[in-house]
């Protein structure tokens, strides 16, 4: 138990908090436990990009997610350097970038995972030999 | 600028055929040049407002930077195709 715990069952014990107080107080030392522990997995998880092709390529690629999560702010404010001509012609076009929301993106990432594996494709050619590309999250 | 006692590096490993050639990126330079230009850019932010986009991407990049620096050692590529191969790691 930790010792901000145990100092608030001792405040209990003497009389200086009733015990809802306690309790209200070791739920908002629980919460803050769990935050933490979520804030420090995100930092070291990784998205995998594996892909094997035959015997002779292979590619291995690791993002991190705490990594990506700033890139993608980075392209958020990239995005705005377009020129507004150049912008105006992709949206002619189909294409409105300003609408990509990378934020719901990233969450998307965070909370569509079930099993941590985005993409899976194996695919057997018999020229090129097997195929493997595996994308996910660890 | 070279006598800080820092060490943030990119590692490119290239190996092809017989040659192997490894070429390490001093990062922690590029993160005092960004830094120099950005106090330049805040400076000619008090001249002009077009300079807030230039500040807010020259900010991020220095956040990049910083996380990259927190996660101490890892790959972020290798690829392999037939006897040639590529590498890029951080240290």
């Amino acid at each position: 138990m930790s010792d901000g715990k145990i100092k608030i069952l001792e405040m209990v014990q003497n009389g200086t908090i009733s015990a809802t107080e306690g309790l209200e107080l070791l739920r908002a030392i629980d919460d803050n436990d769990s935050t933490a522990v979520t804030s420090s997995q995100m930092s070291g998880r990784f998205i995998r990009i594996r892909v094997s092709s035959g015997q002779h390529t292979k590619v291995n690629v690791n993002v991190p997610l705490s990594l990506l999560k700033v890139a993608t702010k980075l392209a958020d404010v990239g995005l705005k350097f377009i020129p507004a001509e150049a912008r105006l012609e992709m949206e002619k076009k189909g294409i409105n970038l300003q609408e990509i929301n990378f934020e719901e993106l990233m969450q998307l990432i965070d909370e569509g995972l079930v099993d941590g594996k985005l993409v899976d494709v194996d695919t057997d050619d018999p020229k090129e030999g097997r195929t493997k590309v595996e994308i996910y999250v660890e | 600028m070279w006598n800080k006692p820092q060490n943030h590096f990119v590692l490119v490993k290239i190996h092809h055929g017989t040659w192997k050639l490894t070429f390490p990126i001093p990062l922690f330079i590029f993160d005092d040049i960004i830094k120099s230009v950005l106090d330049l850019v805040v400076l000619g932010e008090c001249f002009t407002s077009r300079l807030k986009l230039p500040r807010m991407a020259i900010s991020m990049v220095l956040q990049l930077f910083s996380e990259m620096r927190q996660l101490g050692r890892w790959q972020l590529a290798d690829i392999t195709f037939r006897q040639d191969q590529i590498s890029i790691s951080f240290y």
